[in-house]
């Protein structure tokens, strides 16, 4: 025992290395298993204050860029209003569907943290589960995706973006309905592909991509981004679509947190059916 | 004389952090630089300095990053690495005099050249181990390799800005 200990004392330096390394490593898999590590996320009160606090700060120097996409989107929006989406004094949107029921409701939520250029990318918003921020709810901006919520505290939330390779969502060519599974490769954040197109038909660069009403996260029909090119996989039956995002990840100031209202009544109803069989 | 030492290297580990979390990860230098030069923090701490306390230290400072970037354990496993072979590195780039007299690495004191090298040094195995570690949930060794190459050169870059820019304004207390 002696001499175990001394064995220990004259290595110390060796197993305090160890064990901090084994530490950092389980923080690194319980994550990647999707397993909620305690505090190593953005969406914590020291780092989302200081994101925030820093966010105010340089605020001004992105005004007059902000104030352009404001505009942008203020013209989007009464053009939306006209078909039928209403803002309430929250600044909460709503899109409603053709017998006048609510579908589907937007926060506006403020990017105080964002990256794009890691493998694996996450964005910190100013709004948390006090502002009725779920998980799994979708984050967009007016013309394009964002990601979807992945951690939520009172006061922030933290979205796992497009550009991250556990972000997979179906998509479709909007003028032909052809499907497939959009994914990132991690390499340049204003592209993404759309693998396992089985039969793309005929297709032209330019072509709008858009969400498919399958996923709860995204209003189906939203736009994604535009056809760059296609082909076929080398070795394998599928189509790879490579499409240009039309979210600017780089100028990400504002965005729109979905909500969808009749999330509950949809899941439950599938989960009775798959209980049924 | 000990205290102020430390307490300026807690601002510079402060402001380094900061740099790093605030400027460094947002900047969209080009595909394959993501620089990171916290590490420097680790690097500059005094010959002496007990290992274990290099290791923690090196330990809460990559948690810290780990925070911001949501990248939990990345940071901290590469920072542990790079604090556990300091001293080899240290060991082998001893100059000809030795460390006599000398408590911490700086360039006023060690040179340019050997400065150089020993952030080149350092700064590839923290790079090294932390962008494989990113690849770990992905593949295409290639680029990774690429990318610690170029991230290497821009952060080692910046890191010698730095110390010359702050072994200048310091003169008097130059470790």
């Amino acid at each position: 025992m002696r001499s175990f200990i001394q064995f220990l004392l004259r290595y110390h330096v060796f197993f305090l290395f160890l064990l901090l390394e084994l530490i950092s490593l389980w923080f690194l898999f319980s994550n990647n298993a999707y397993q909620r590590t305690f505090f190593v996320h953005s969406a914590n009160r020291m780092t989302g204050n200081v994101l925030n606090t820093y966010g105010n700060l340089t605020k001004f120097f992105y005004l007059s860029e902000v104030n352009d996409s404001l505009l942008a989107e203020n013209a989007l929006l009464r053009e939306a209003m006209i078909q039928q989406a209403t803002a309430d004094s929250g600044g909460r949107i709503s899109m409603l569907d053709e017998h006048g029921e609510m579908l589907y409701s937007c926060m506006p939520a403020k990017v105080i943290n964002n990256t794009f250029t890691l493998p694996n990318n996450y964005i910190t918003l100013d709004k948390g589960s006090e502002d009725g921020i779920v998980k799994d709810m979708g984050v967009i901006t007016s013309n394009g995706l964002v990601g979807i919520v992945k951690d939520v505290s009172p006061h922030f939330s933290v979205v796992l973006s497009v550009l991250h390779s556990h972000f997979h969502t179906r998509v479709a060519v909007k003028k032909n309905n052809v499907q497939g599974r959009l994914v990132w490769n991690g390499e340049d954040p204003t592209v993404v592909k759309i693998v396992d197109v089985s039969e793309p038909g005929h297709l032209e660069p330019g072509d709008t991509i858009v969400t498919t009403g399958y996923s709860a996260a995204f209003p189906p029909g939203y736009p994604v981004g535009v056809l760059k090119s296609y082909g076929k996989e080398t070795g394998s039956n599928f189509y790879t679509l490579e499409v240009e995002l039309t979210t600017a990840f780089s100028r990400l100031h504002y965005v729109y947190v979905v909500d969808y209202l009749l999330k509950e009544e949809q899941t439950n109803l599938e989960e009775e059916s798959h209980a049924g069989n | 004389m000990q205290v102020t030492r430390w307490i300026w290297r807690v601002i510079g580990w402060i402001a380094l952090t900061a740099f790093q979390v605030l400027v460094l990860t947002h900047l969209n230098i080009g595909q394959y630089v993501h620089p990171y030069v916290f590490p420097m923090f680790i690097m500059l701490l005094p010959f002496a300095t007990p290992r274990w306390l290099v290791l923690i230290l090196a330990f809460i400072s990559g948690l810290i990053v780990d925070m911001f970037n949501n990248t939990p354990g990345m940071h901290a496993s590469a920072m542990l690495v790079l604090a556990f072979l300091r001293p080899a590195v240290t060991r082998l780039l001893t100059p000809i005099t030795g460390y006599e007299g000398i408590q911490a690495p700086s360039m006023g004191r060690l040179g340019f050249i050997w400065f150089l090298l020993y952030a080149l040094l350092l700064t590839s195995i923290h790079h090294l181990v932390y962008f494989q570690l990113e690849v770990l949930s992905f593949s295409n060794l290639g680029y990774t390799l690429l990318n610690t190459a170029a991230s290497v050169l821009f952060s080692v870059f910046l890191m010698v800005n730095f110390a010359f820019i702050f072994s200048g304004n310091r003169q008097g207390e130059r470790t």
